[in-house]
């Protein structure tokens, strides 16, 4: 007599207790796997985070070190905390950064002693040191290790510009006329080429570099001249550069004469004698007006005279 | 366990596990994207958030003033423009909370940020866990940091619930196609598993109901096209082969059998020739004796009573021979072995008492009647008794046995204490005219007799002897008379 599934009931029953058993263990692991799937407690910690000792500087005198920025205060952070930090590991002072909206409002925090040190652009270190009595103790190296930097005048790509003659009847966009670089040297290079402000359609200052480089670009002006480092960025977005100016010193680090010879001592002696074998020396770079500072060599002051000469001509 | 059975259950044990495992992987792969996915998101929001956090820590570092009230507008603004933001705390450098949404007093106080963070290391870190007022909740504590300079840690809570349900409805879902997965094949192996096991069923039948009697029956074999069709089809020239098989072994059969008769009447022919012609020759002796002078009447009485013995033999021979032939038409009737055996004990009484032979007799009690050709049986069973007889010298024994051997068939035995039968004559005493007596005493025909009409009674003879001990002769016979004879 056959019956369920064609077994002997004695073998039926091992097999529906063998199925019943593992059915069971079934439903249990699926509980298990579910409360186990669904449970999302944890610490999910990326590799990439660093714990790092909150670093106490309240032992050390408080200096403040005055930049320049129209951009928001977390950028120019970005940018010149990485001196902070690097001086702070280096000197016997705490650097705090100190911003400030122009040139000339550092150059008022300098002199009235709200700053103790700042990197202020070269025109206006070269105008304003002798009334503040300002002085250079270091200027930035460039990747060539030197310390210097060029105007360039700029087209677009497809412009018939090619030489700074052809520039006689076009629209030319230059920066801030705080700025040498940007302003100053370029009118000086003109000169050099026989060209006035009348031989030109138009002539017009923007507050910052990028803003030159942009209006060019976009057309609204034939050429334009800024700093050779910010033009090189836009090489690669239709940018020609087809004149270059004579080197020119970078932009310093500025102290009054009064400053604590001490204070200065530490500063130049941190950022000028780098153990080339230190891993921490990459602090003191990447400032944001253009090129990579490696490192910084001392100077007297003498070559911005150059600039005074020019700006007066 | 039926093969079916068998298959089913491990192919689909194979399949769950497989599709479990491959399942598991797949969910914990889609859960840790889908945890990935939230966390990176709850990531971004804090690094965005951690931007104007920043600007308000530095400007209120550039000019001292207390951050607070700006922080509070950041914090209701990504509180009302983040899907699913539950809280959000800054703390200052100094790890003192600055900004939060649960500074209300009405907030239960075990969800109420501490007001300090007692630590000296501060890390990106992600954890989720059960919060009691929001279930679960994503938190990530980011540090703000810009190069060196620690400036805070916001602490910043997103809703873990929806993750939690997308995860728990990919497990339901994954759960389901398990099921449905596994359920299907099973039902698809099940279907043509059964349609397999049919098909060898069917030919298992086929088998049974094959018969050698009935060979030119047809049989339902299976004719699908695969390996069990073959079978089936192999099945049926193997059926084939075998009824030619048999009919060739009917045939050498009836062969061997013929010229078995013909050897057989070969032999019995010259042992009658044999034995007459003695008898005749003496005859001959006699009468040329009696011709020769006749009136020798002395001579003539004495020659004419040898003559008488003579013919008497011959008279005897025929007789027995007569016997002999008659043993293939036994008339079967009701008969009781036991009265047969009583009946044959009576007939020798005289010769036993003469002889002092001790006989028993022990019938078992559950010795059933059987059919059988009751003269016949006493016929063989007197030739036994006369055998041991003959064999037992003064004061020997022979015991009569007799009972049930099994469900279709009886015995009974003969036994004596004789001086048995020696090993190289086991075969021959069957044979017609084979005889150890003296001329005239024995004719050599009785056991031919026995073992014709056992034959007769489709029963069985068999011989044990030990020489110098006992000789048993035990015949078995069908209760119901004749066995079907199978082969003709
Ligand atoms: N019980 C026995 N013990 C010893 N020998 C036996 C016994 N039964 C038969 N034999 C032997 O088998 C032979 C053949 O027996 P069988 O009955 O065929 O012929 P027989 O007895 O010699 O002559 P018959 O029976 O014709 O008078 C006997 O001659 C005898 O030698
Ligand atoms: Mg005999």
């Amino acid at each position: 007599m056959r019956n369920f599934l064609g077994l002997c009931p004695m073998s039926r029953f091992r097999i529906l207790a063998t199925l019943g058993g593992l059915f069971c263990l079934l439903l249990l692991f699926t509980f298990m796997l579910y409360r186990s799937v669904v449970n999302l407690s944890g610490e999910y910690i990326d590799n990439r985070t660093v714990s790092i000792d909150i670093q106490n500087f309240s032992e050390y005198p408080t200096k403040y070190f005055g930049v320049v920025s129209r951009y928001p205060a977390h950028i120019i952070y970005q940018q010149y905390q990485p001196l902070m930090d690097y001086l702070n590991r280096n000197t016997d002072y705490h650097f705090q950064l100190k911003l400030s909206n122009s040139y000339s409002e550092t150059v008022q925090q300098l002199a009235s002693g709200e700053v103790d040190v700042a990197l202020l652009g070269s025109y206006m270190y070269a105008t304003s040191k002798d009334e503040h009595d300002l002085i250079a103790i270091l200027k930035p190296l460039n990747e060539d290790s030197l310390a210097l930097r060029r105007s360039v005048l700029f087209t677009s790509k497809n412009s018939i510009i090619h030489k700074t003659d052809d520039l006689r009847g076009k629209k030319l966009a230059l920066a801030s006329k705080e700025s040498f670089s940007g302003n100053w040297m370029p009118l000086h290079m003109l000169r050099l080429n026989g060209i006035t402000r009348d031989d030109l359609e138009d002539i017009s200052n923007y507050p910052n570099h990028h803003t030159v480089i942009h209006k060019v670009l976009r057309g609204e002006y034939d050429a334009g001249a800024v700093r050779e480092s910010v033009a090189r960025d836009f090489m690669d977005r239709g940018l020609r550069i087809f004149e270059y100016s004579d080197p020119l010193p970078t932009s310093p680090i500025v102290v009054t004469k009064q400053q604590d010879p001490d204070m200065v001592a530490a500063i130049i002696n941190a950022l000028v004698h780098q153990d080339p074998a230190r891993t921490d020396k990459a602090g003191p770079i990447d400032i944001m007006d253009g090129g990579t500072v490696v490192s910084y060599i001392e100077t007297d002051g003498s070559e911005y005279n150059f600039i005074r000469r020019v700006t007066n001509e | 366990m039926s093969l079916k059975i068998k298959i089913i259950f491990y192919v689909g044990l194979i399949i769950a596990f497989l599709m479990m495992i491959i399942s598991i992987a797949f969910l914990y792969q889609f859960r840790s994207v889908i945890l990935e996915k939230e966390i990176s998101n709850a990531r971004s929001v804090s690094s965005a958030a951690a931007i104007p956090i920043l600007d308000a820590f530095i400007f209120s570092e550039q000019d001292f003033y207390d951050p607070s009230q700006i922080l509070e507008r950041h914090i209701s603004y990504f509180m009302a423009n983040v899907n699913g933001m539950k809280f959000m705390h800054v703390y200052n450098r100094g790890n003192k909370l600055t900004a939060s949404t649960h500074w209300d007093p009405a907030t239960p106080l075990q969800a109420r940020p501490p007001e300090f963070r007692v630590t000296n290391t501060v890390r990106e870190s992600v954890s989720i866990h059960r919060h009691d007022e929001y279930g679960w909740v994503i938190e990530i504590e980011y540090p703000l940091f810009i190069a060196g300079k620690y400036l805070g840690t916001t602490v910043m809570g997103f809703d873990g619930n929806p993750v939690r349900k997308e995860i728990r409805s990919l497990f339901i879902g994954l759960l389901i196609l398990n099921i449905v997965v596994t359920t299907i094949t099973l039902y698809v192996l099940y279907k043509l598993i059964s349609k397999l096991t049919r098909s060898l069923g069917q030919l298992t039948d086929a088998i049974d109901q094959f018969d050698l009697k009935t060979p030119e029956k047809k049989l339902p074999l299976p004719d699908s096209d695969d390996e069990i069709g073959h079978l089936g089809k192999r099945f049926g020239l193997l059926q084939q082969r075998l009824i030619e098989s048999k009919h060739n072994l009917a045939e050498s059969q009836r062969n061997i059998y013929r010229a078995e008769k013909l050897a057989f009447i070969g032999r019995l022919s010259s042992g009658v020739a044999h034995e007459i012609n003695n008898s005749v020759n003496g005859i001959q002796s006699c009468m040329y004796a009696i011709n020769k002078d006749p009136k020798n009447h002395e001579q003539t009485e004495e020659y004419m009573k040898l003559i008488s013995e003579g013919l008497q033999h011959i008279e005897i021979i025929v007789k027995k021979l007569l016997e002999y032939s008659r043993k293939n038409s036994p008339s079967l009737v009701n008969v009781n072995i036991a009265e047969i055996v009583e009946n044959v004990l009576k007939l020798c009484s005289y010769k036993i008492q003469k002889l002092g032979i001790t006989i028993t007799f022990k019938p078992d009690t559950d010795l059933p009647g059987i059919k059988a050709d009751k003269y016949l049986i006493q016929e063989v069973l007197m030739n036994l008794l006369i055998n041991s007889m003959d064999a037992v010298s003064d004061g020997g024994c022979i015991c009569i046995k007799a009972g049930r051997k099994n469900r279709q068939s009886i015995y009974l035995s003969v036994e004596d204490d004789g001086p048995g039968i020696a090993p190289e004559f086991t075969d021959l005493i069957f044979e017609p005219f084979f005889t150890t007596k003296d001329t005239g005493k024995g004719t050599g025909l009785g056991l031919s007799v026995v073992q014709g009409v056992v034959e007769s009674h489709d029963g069985t003879i068999r011989l044990d002897s030990q020489p110098g001990v006992k000789t048993v002769f035990t015949i078995t016979l069908p209760i119901n008379g004749k066995h079907e004879r199978t082969i003709n």
